[in-house]
This record gives structure tokens, C-alpha cells and sequence, in this order.
């Protein structure tokens, strides 16, 4: 027999099912910007989130003050005051690490007050990576960027 | 003790007897009101959602317009634009719900647009989530993924323990290794963990199980109604909850589900859902209660008791 939401009495309406629509359509967009830009895929509302080491809380935001001599690492947000700014740019950088949002983040952190001269700054996002068979994790680069001290990208 | 059992029959009863679309619109609230981590770090959202919620709860009335649900839309997406880099899965689930229950009260027939959009919504979580673990990810099918996580996450320590001979120091040095490869400091590249081969063995077959019973998900819920074996939609997404989030004890997502789940039961199958409702309480025990600890000192007592015994 069957149920009574089973057995409609009056036609379907096509936009009775948009938020199914919109779910695949947001879901494809996700997979894509996955797959092409490094989105994580634990984020994004594709459900791709226990499927791979590859998650947000295991990305690893890096940053470099450069001077005419060495390279400092320095920790976001860590050492750098007012984090509450920053929030946005270290999540969009770690989750979703295309020119844009990198350069959001180096925007801001060339405006911080550092007591050591420098002539630049660079940002690199890492992810992580597990072998199984060896039990080894390891860190690959996703994505990097380098400015000046006035925030102009660098090559 | 007596008065005790007639107050929960009672309980039960009302609840089992109270209109399906008021039990899934109070459950979708009661989730915003008691689940932080949908609304985000933001107090404004916070705020307005929770309060929202409230309302809903305390005016049934107001819970069932489709203008309070249009505004509870408007928020999440909002929301959602400011922070999908960073929104979980079932937060953008979510969304899709509102914007359902929108929808569906906007309409003469709520019920039946709600199941079938529930349904629907159920379905493609799990397919999508089988197409990532399947096909997309490089990982996953090696076992990788859950391998990592039984070896680094505390929150599944103590099954490595009770089951797979992990001892304390391995997780130690494990949390120590990952904490060393991520610290800005230190320019390591990589780190070696450790393991046993139990652990590894059981990674794998959770690998494997939860491909199978999620794939199956995706089936019954997607299929149409007319094929007979789609009778058992109800019971895979309860044997997956309740199995699923012993293990992993992840309430928000699993409450999201338990709703969706109820949504879309029939009007008529009462105790299919007292059971998505005894979910409810049965995924926060698996949270708060300290089960894996609990098991690994019995186990370790009848250990001990079988090693006094011997000869």
C-alpha cells in the first residue's frame, strides 16, 4: 500500500524541489572548485569530508617575513595582534587557497606593526598527506604567495 | 518507579500523537537552539537564529508560517555567503532544509513536499559523500582516511585501545608528531607515526563499511517508493546512526540526519518514529558519556581477573 506522501493528489510543481536543485548545483560547484582551485573538500557542501586527510583543521597556513638577508617564520594569528580581522583571510587562504583570498591575507599582515625591518612577506598553504602502508604524514604545498612591504605581488 | 514509566508513556504518547509537521518543525529549532556549531562563531548569527528558534518553539503559530521560515532562509543564506569556505556539510544541509520548510508552508500540501524533499536531500548527502569516498578522493579507498584519524584523533582513541592494542605512549607520540609538523617553527616535512596492525586492518574495514552502508543509503533513499526493498530506508538510516556515531560522535550532523529522517517517515509508522526520536537522546549519550573508557577498563578488569585465574 501506498503512503499517503507517496501518493500525491495533486502535480508536482517543479519548484517544490529548488532546495534539491540548489543542493547538486552548489555540490558540482564544490567538486569543481575541489578539484581545480584546491578548495578542501571537507568544506564547500559536497559531503567530502570523511573522505580524505585532506581537511580543514589539518590544512597548515605558513608565513615568512623576508628581509635583505633571511627568511622569519612568524605564526598567523599568533604573532600578529588584532586575530579578530584576520579570521576571514587565514580561514579563506587555508580552505580555499586561490590568488585572491592569499593576497587578502598578506593585504593584512603587511599592515601589522612588526619590530623587524622587512622587505616582504610570503604565505604558503600546506595540506596533509598519509601513507598507510608506511604511517608517514606529511605536509604538501598547495599554494603560495609573496609580496612586498607595500603588499604588491612578487614573483 | 511506577509513576516514572507512566510519565514517560505519557510523554511518548504525546509525542507520537502530536502532528508530524509540528514534531519535524520542533525538531529543526530545537537543533538551531541547542546545536552551537551550525550558527557559527559569530554572535549576531547567534543571536538572531537562536532567538528566532525560540520563538518558533514557545508560538507553534509563528513556527508554522512560511514568512518565519522565509526569514530564518534569509539569515542562513546570508550566512552561508559570508562562510561557506568554512561551513561544514550539514550546515549547507541545513540551509537546503529551511529553505524546504519555506517552500512546503507556502503550499497547501507541507507534508508531502517536506518528505520528498527530505527524502531526496537524504539521498544525494550519501551519494555525493560515496562519490567523494569512491571516486574522487585519492585516498580514501587505500584506507588512508580513516587510518589517519584512528592514529591522530582523540575522540576515537579508545576503540584503537580497547580493540586494536594501542597503548597511551603510541598516541602520545602520534599527537606530539602531528602537533611538530604543523608548528611554524620547525621545518619538518614529514613525521612518522605509530600503529598497530589491528588498527590498520580495522581502518580498512570501516573503509569498506562505510562505502557499503552508504552507498546503500543513497539507494533506498533515492529510488523511488515503488520498489519494494526501499521499505527499508528507515531501518539502514537508523542502523547507520546508531552504529556511526558510536564511533564517531559527530550529534550535529546525526541530528541533522534524525530530522530528515523523521520528515520524510510516513504519518502512520509510529514506532519507526519513536525510534528517530529516541535517536535523539541516544547520539548526545554517545557524546557525553565516556563508553570506549568505560569498556576499555571492564575489558581491562576481566583481563586481569582471566590472568589472576590462571594457573
Amino acid at each position: 500500500m501506498k503512503s499517503e506522501i507517496d501518493n500525491p493528489a495533486r502535480t508536482a510543481r517543479w519548484w517544490w524541489f529548488f532546495p534539491v536543485i540548489l543542493a547538486v548545483v552548489f555540490a558540482l560547484w564544490q567538486v569543481q572548485l575541489a578539484r581545480r582551485h584546491g578548495l578542501t573538500p571537507s568544506k564547500g557542501g559536497a559531503f567530502g569530508l570523511f573522505s580524505t586527510v585532506d581537511k580543514l583543521e589539518n590544512r597548515n597556513l605558513r608565513a615568512y617575513l623576508l628581509t635583505q638577508t633571511q627568511e622569519i617564520p612568524f605564526a598567523i594569528p599568533q604573532t600578529v595582534p588584532s586575530t579578530e580581522e584576520l579570521r576571514k583571510p587565514i580561514y579563506r587562504a587555508a580552505s580555499l587557497p586561490i590568488e585572491a583570498h592569499l593576497q587578502a591575507l598578506t593585504d593584512e599582515l603587511v599592515k601589522k606593526p612588526f619590530t623587524v625591518p622587512f622587505t616582504g612577506i610570503r604565505v604558503e598553504t600546506w595540506k596533509m598527506d598519509f601513507d598507510s602502508a608506511t604511517l608517514r604524514a606529511s605536509r604538501i604545498k598547495v599554494a603560495s604567495r609573496t609580496v612586498d612591504a607595500e603588499g604588491h605581488a612578487q614573483p | 518507579m511506577h509513576s516514572l514509566r507512566k510519565t514517560a508513556a505519557r510523554f511518548g504518547d504525546m509525542l507520537l500523537e502530536s502532528d508530524p509537521l509540528d514534531l519535524v518543525i520542533r525538531a529543526t529549532l530545537l537543533l538551531f537552539v541547542g546545536m552551537p556549531s551550525i550558527l557559527g562563531v559569530e554572535w549576531q548569527y547567534q543571536l538572531i537564529i537562536r532567538g528566532l528558534a525560540v520563538i518558533g518553539i514557545l508560538a507553534p503559530a509563528a513556527g508554522r508560517s512560511a514568512a518565519f521560515w522565509w526569514a530564518m532562509v534569509t539569515i542562513f543564506f546570508v550566512k552561508s555567503v559570508d562562510h561557506w569556505w568554512i561551513q561544514d556539510n550539514h550546515v549547507f544541509l541545513l540551509n537546503w532544509w529551511c529553505l524546504t520548510l519555506a517552500i512546503a508552508l507556502s503550499t497547501p500540501d507541507p507534508r508531502r513536499i517536506l518528505a520528498a524533499n527530505a527524502r531526496l536531500l537524504i539521498g544525494l548527502s550519501f551519494s555525493f559523500a560515496v562519490l567523494w569516498k569512491g571516486f574522487l578522493s585519492p585516498d580514501y579507498m587505500r584506507g588512508d582516511y580513516f587510518h589517519f584519524t584512528f592514529l591522530t584523533d582523540s575522540r576515537v582513541s579508545g576503540i584503537g585501545t580497547l580493540l586494536c592494542g594501542m597503548d597511551p605512549l603510541q598516541y602520545r607520540h602520534n599527537y606530539d608528531a602531528m602537533s611538530l609538523l604543523a608548528s611554524y617553527k620547525a621545518e619538518v616535512q614529514s613525521v612518522q607515526l605509530e600503529g598497530t596492525p589491528v588498527l590498520r586492518m580495522l581502518a580498512v574495514v570501516v573503509t569498506w563499511w562505510t562505502v557499503v552502508i552508504e552507498g546503500a543509503l543513497a539507494l533506498l533513499f533515492l529510488l523511488p517508493s515503488k520498489f519494494r526493498w526501499t521499505r527499508g530506508r528507515n531501518a539502514a538510516l537508523l542502523l547507520f546512526a546508531w552504529t556511526t556515531y558510536l564511533a564517531m560522535p559527530i550529534v550535529t550532523f546525526g541530528w541533522t540526519l534524525i530530522t530528515l529522517g523523521l520528515a520524510q517517515c510516513d504519518d502512520g509508522a509510529r514506532r519507526t518514529r519513536l525510534c528517530y526520536i529516541l535517536t535523539y537522546p541516544l547520539l548526545l549519550a554517545y557524546l557525553l558519556a565516556p563508553i570506549w573508557p568505560m569498556l576499555n577498563r571492564a575489558a581491562s578488569a576481566l583481563l586481569a581477573g582471566s590472568l589472576v585465574g590462571t594457573p
